[in-house]
């Protein structure tokens, strides 16, 4: 039943997919901007030294000089042999690229999402059953502060406050957890910091609202009524029910996360997908910029797929259609 | 007597040593430095790759054949001598003896002849190609001498050949053809080898202990991309590195204020350059007299101030006062008495005129200055900030009214003024991106294309920028300086005028680290 779901689901990707290529292949192209200048052109302003021949052998050789159809059509049949043809500028294969930068991405979006989930589910539970209360104002202050504030201001004061002023955490850079996990939580920790801020702002609210609707239900006061713990009234009762609205909002953002936090990245020199999709763009590096794109893309749609699957999992009356 | 002998010590000491070299002990051997650039590496091949930060890392890694020193004067390095035969076309070099490759092999005249034949072969799309398109033949005579035969006079040779963009050294066969990706640096003969690359991350060299000069004082160097140039100045202050690149000037007049401490700098005066250039093809630039008036109406000593807090100095021609290279010829004052008479004359009539500039530089800044000082004679600016990329291919294409532009420095007044020669489309514009043409001063530049003579070349010159003044084309601004700034704890580093590390005068390899 799950596996012919997953099945048509991925079957429905097959059309997004090939919407999201066509979309980034003519966007990248509609910037202003000649690859084949950007390519040869040393600083911003250095005039381009190349000959006329030059500069129309390197265009062929990259495959600029044919019509736009041909290009894409060109593109898309490499795709789907699996080959993301070559970046611009280093002339690597572009798999190589982003499989070399996906795992600190990766590693960076599991860290925040754990920074949020702690920081968000027991501020929405207590929230919930202290409503009214100072505790409750605060959780809300911090959701909507959180919600508010720009994410790089937030990472630059992070910066100032442990970077420059106290010196307890690196301002910049990134270790592999596989080679150093203390080194990476000491990297990692600003960055998971703003982005974890960011993701728990609007679960906060979230888990409130819903923890506020079920703890109203008659389930809940037959609970208390039967002489059931706190604890068992609260989290399994009432909690369990409240997070299906939670992982609606989780499954977007973790989504968002694996897309590569370009800005995060860039404030704190990570070497993620994020960064180098930005320097792909500056670059008119189109063949990264379109990779890039469709591996987020794709990681969209597969944690869309995962959260309805888990849906299924938290409330067994969801059917899968 | 021994208080007087001390006191005599330490007086003799205080003459004969400015304070800052009495305060420095001697280099110490070891320590990492970490420097901090503002592009990736993408490229690990030094006779293709263009960005700054392959600059930086070819000259750690890599020599070309000849040096230039403080001075401009050309010096040996990988060639030990040199002779010109009386043709001018035939150059004879002798290569100095024992230089080892990173790879422990020794260098002869057969890898210089591979390095120079790879750059000539126009399929491995090499930077160098332009520069030494003149070469005819290489031939490798024995280990240590090497023929270089030219098709024709070209003053510029040896010039060229000091130029590590243009030419580096590396063993026979270390680069396969084509435009293919090595998937490692090639060896060299510089002062640090590659050590690894973690993309995104860092590079890594390490000193390289059978250097031919003096070998390096640090045991390791590491480069660090930071793209944004806040990030990069905030990681300096909190020590995650130890040397930055390109330091937004705001933080260096801070630290000259004393504002910011711990932290020195070191200047590469003029790096760049600014100027403003017309589009002489189309209206309403194609007009003289609009050129001249406007070039009569800057106040550029204003401009400079605007957008650099004072710390670079404006310019008249392409070659700063004091150089060779500057000459006393008329040149447009700022008199907005004149300007406004030349702008009459000009038939102005009120029309808005479009300034392109760069995003991410300060030409807003030198943008906005410039609108307020025209508006002065009554002529109406307005700002067009392109990106990168657009401004690239609108410059080329010579969709532009005019442009602040900018430029790095020149070795030689050649390729200085040459970009001003006639080119055959003003729709695909190469170096000419004024889209100037004029007979006479092509047949000065042409003349000086072949003049070795140094005195008839200044005497060529002196003609060709009196031209170039008249005809205003283009308007130099100012030069601006470049920073790299430091933690008090890296000593010896410095950088020449154009913002290079270069052997004579410093660089992370006569860096040390005091801590």
């Amino acid at each position: 039943m799950i596996l012919r779901y997953v099945v048509r689901r991925l079957l429905q990707l097959i059309p997004v997919l090939v919407l999201v290529s066509l979309a980034v292949f003519l966007l990248v192209r509609a910037i202003p901007g000649d690859p084949v200048l950007v390519m040869l052109g040393i600083d911003p302003d250095a005039r381009s030294r190349i000959s006329e021949e030059q500069y129309r052998a390197l265009q062929h050789q990259i495959g600029l000089d044919q019509p736009i159809y041909v290009q894409y059509l060109n593109w898309a049949d490499k795709i789907i042999h699996g080959d993301f043809g070559l970046s611009l500028a280093s002339r690597r294969p572009i798999f190589e690229i982003i499989f070399e930068r996906y795992p600190a991405t990766l590693y960076l979006a599991v860290t925040a999402l754990l920074v949020g989930i702690v920081i968000a589910v027991p501020a929405g539970v207590i929230a919930a059953i202290r409503q009214n209360t100072r505790l409750d104002y605060a959780a809300m202050a911090f959701a909507l502060g959180g919600v508010a504030m720009p994410d790089f201001w937030l990472a630059l004061m992070l910066i100032v406050l442990f970077s420059l002023k106290l010196g307890w955490l690196p301002a910049i850079g990134y270790a592999s957890p596989l080679e150093n996990p203390l080194l990476f939580l000491q990297h990692a920790m600003l960055p998971a910091l703003v982005m974890g801020t960011e993701l728990a702002a609007p679960l906060t609210r979230y888990v409130r609202a819903e923890m506020l609707e079920q703890l109203r239900q008659d389930y809940v006061r037959t609970a208390w009524a039967k002489g059931l713990p706190a604890r068992m009234v609260i989290v399994k009762h009432a909690l369990r029910n409240s997070l299906i609205a939670a992982v609606t909002v989780v499954g977007l953002q973790t989504a968002r996360l694996l897309g590569g936090a370009t800005i995060i990245e860039t404030v704190f020199s990570w070497p993620g997908v994020g960064r180098l999709l930005i320097d792909g763009i500056y670059a008119r590096d189109y063949p990264i910029v379109q990779g890039a794109v469709l591996l987020i893309a794709m990681t969209y749609v597969f944690i869309n797929l995962i959260v309805d699957i888990f849906y299924k999992w938290l409330d067994p009356r969801i059917k899968l259609e | 007597m021994k208080r007087l002998l001390t006191l005599a010590l330490i007086f003799g000491s205080l003459v004969i040593n400015p304070p800052l070299e009495a305060a420095s002990p001697q280099p110490k051997r070891g320590g990492t430095i970490t420097l901090a650039v503002s592009k990736e590496l993408a490229l690990m091949n030094p006779l293709v790759n263009t960005s700054s930060t392959e600059s930086r890392i070819r000259e750690l890694m890599f020599e070309p054949l000849l040096g230039r020193d403080t001075k401009g004067a050309i010096q040996p390095r990988l060639a030990e001598s040199w002779e010109v035969s009386k043709d001018g076309k035939l150059y004879t070099f002798h290569l100095r003896k024992g230089v080892k490759f990173h790879n422990g092999k020794e260098m002869t005249a057969e890898d210089i002849k591979f390095a120079i034949d790879y750059t000539l072969n126009p399929k491995n799309g090499a930077y160098g190609l332009a520069d030494l398109e003149a070469v005819e033949k290489v031939e490798a005579v024995d280990k240590y001498t090497l023929k270089i035969s030219l098709k024709k006079i070209n003053p510029l040779f040896l010039t060229v050949l000091t130029d590590i963009r243009a030419f580096s050294a590396i063993p026979k066969e270390s680069l396969p053809e084509g435009m293919r990706k090595p998937s490692t640096f090639p060896p060299g003969t510089g002062p640090f080898k590659f050590v690894e690359w973690k993309p995104g991350q860092r590079v890594v060299f390490e000193r390289f202990g059978d250097y031919w000069g003096d070998k390096a004082f640090v045991d390791r160097v590491v480069m660090r991309e930071i793209g944004d140039a806040t990030v990069r100045f905030t990681a300096l202050q909190s020590g995650d590195v130890d040397i930055i690149e390109r330091t937004p000037y705001e933080w260096v007049q801070q630290i000259i204020e004393g504002k910011i401490k711990g932290i020195g700098f070191a200047k590469a005066s003029i790096a760049g350059a600014r100027n403003l250039e017309f589009n002489v093809v189309d209206q309403p630039f194609n007009n003289k007299k609009l050129r001249l008036a406007i070039a009569h109406a800057l106040d550029k000593q204003e401009i400079m101030q605007a957008a650099y807090f004072g710390l670079a100095e404006t310019a008249d021609q392409r070659f700063p006062k004091g150089s060779i290279w500057y000459f006393d010829v008329p040149t447009p004052k700022y008199d907005l008495n004149k300007a406004r008479a030349l702008l009459k004359e000009s038939g102005y009539n009120g029309e808005t005129l479009e300034l392109m500039g760069n995003r991410g530089e300060v030409a807003e800044v030198e943008g906005a200055a410039i609108q307020a000082q025209l508006k002065k004679i009554g002529v109406k600016v307005e700002l067009k900030i392109l990106e990168r990329a657009s401004a690239l291919e609108a410059r080329r294409q010579g969709k532009f009214m005019f442009k602040l532009a900018g430029g790095s420095d020149f070795p030689d007044p050649l390729p200085a003024y040459e970009e001003y020669a006639c080119e055959p489309d003003p729709k695909n514009r190469r170096l000419n991106e004024a889209g100037y043409c004029d007979k006479e001063y092509d047949a000065l530049i042409r003349k000086a294309e072949v003049e070795v003579d140094l005195e008839k070349r200044k005497a060529l010159f002196k003609q060709v920028v009196a031209k170039w003044l008249d005809d205003s084309p283009n308007i130099s601004l100012g030069f601006t300086p470049r920073f790299f700034t430091f933690r008090d704890h890296v000593k010896g580093f410095t950088t020449n005028t154009s913002g290079d590390f270069q052997p004579f005068s410093g660089g992370l390899s006569r860096a040390w680290i005091d801590k």
